[in-house]
């Protein structure tokens, strides 16, 4: 008979998350103050999203 | 046209006016044979869903709406007001969708690559949450079909770290921003992508996935363990996960603690210079 084991509580961790990189909000090519669709990136850049 | 990331296989059709030059980012990943997903290409303008339910909004450049069991990614930009340049009517199925194009956009230049940035991304989070793998914020570099993944936010050192193995020329990489781990008999694979970061430079290869490495700058080279529970939840924190759906959230769940049972994940603390390098060889080769 296997012995019962005592209840042990999960163990929680918090982790930093980067929301707006989390949820693909951001073009990587343009840098954190993405917000309204303007690409000022690389000009030869081939995931550009939007003409700039 | 066809290319496969990551072993799934998207064919794009009626592609025939879109310049060779917009697509070059799939070069190294184009492929031939069954594919996985058709996205079927229409110039016009993109239907009102008023039917569907907002089921996800990331914050302004792209949004997901589902209808009987059917999925809509729009996408928005400011330039083009509040309608979708473009958006992807997906399948039941999910064997493809049709991506309408706004004819209207084509002078902002938002459609030279119809796929481009969120589309592609997107896309690939929906079809490795059905069951294939993930879509992971990451650098990886491959040695003789061993693979290394450095994984973090913005700002960690992802590319920084790849550019000082490429240097030493100790490593081939996989890219340095975006990678996919999907799981083959005895482990995983970490496959090359196209969506690069600051080095311009991806490869569509893959190697077997031997270690993970969550980056910490440091002024020494260090490795910290770090438990099975913190493996899994920094893995989520930098996994592409499809918030939107129960089914695929769970399976990444279990594929990240897949991954923390059967892959040595830790933190490494590392020093921005070419040390690092001999660090991680000697480190990788002692416990290989």
């Amino acid at each position: 008979m296997t012995k019962k084991q005592a209840y042990r509580k999960p163990e929680i961790k918090k982790v930093k998350l980067a929301p707006q990189e989390a949820v693909l909000s951001f073009c990587k090519n343009v840098g954190a103050n993405f917000r309204s669709g303007r690409c000022q990136g690389d000009p030869a850049c081939t995931n550009r999203n939007t003409g700039s | 046209m066809q290319f496969e990331i990551g072993d799934i296989c998207v064919e794009v059709r009626n592609t025939e006016d879109i310049s060779s030059g917009a697509l070059k980012a799939y070069d190294a990943f184009r492929t031939q044979g069954e594919s996985d997903f058709v996205l079927r290409l229409r110039r016009e303008s993109c239907p009102v869903f008023s039917h569907y339910r907002d089921i996800f909004d990331s914050g302004g450049l792209w949004s997901l709406a589902f209808s009987e069991r059917r999925y809509v990614l729009s996408c928005f930009s400011e330039d083009f007001g509040s309608r979708p340049y473009k958006a992807v009517v997906f399948d039941q199925d999910f064997g493809g969708g049709e991506l309408f194009l706004d004819p209207d956009a084509a002078s902002l230049r938002l459609l030279d690559n119809p796929l481009a940035f969120p589309l592609d991304e997107v896309l690939f989070v929906q079809l490795l949450a059905r069951n294939r793998g993930l879509l992971i914020h990451a650098s990886g570099l491959g040695d003789e079909g061993a693979g290394m993944i450095f994984a973090g936010s913005s700002g960690a050192g992802k590319s920084t770290i790849a550019r000082l193995f490429i240097e030493k020329n100790k490593s081939h990489l996989l890219n340095d921003d975006r990678l996919v781990i999907r799981p083959i008999q005895n482990g995983f694979s970490v496959y090359g992508t196209p969506w690069a970061g600051e080095i311009k430079e991806y490869s569509s290869g893959h190697a077997s996935l031997t270690n993970i490495f969550f980056l910490k700058q440091s002024s020494r080279n260090r490795i910290n363990e770090i438990s099975s529970v913190e493996a899994v939840s920094r893995l989520l924190s930098v996994t592409f996960a499809p918030f939107w759906n129960t089914t695929g959230m769970g399976f990444i769940l279990d594929f990240c603690n897949r991954i923390a049972q059967s892959v040595p994940i830790a933190e490494l603390e590392f020093r921005n210079d070419e040390s690092i390098v001999d660090f991680i060889s000697a480190v990788t080769d002692a416990v290989s």
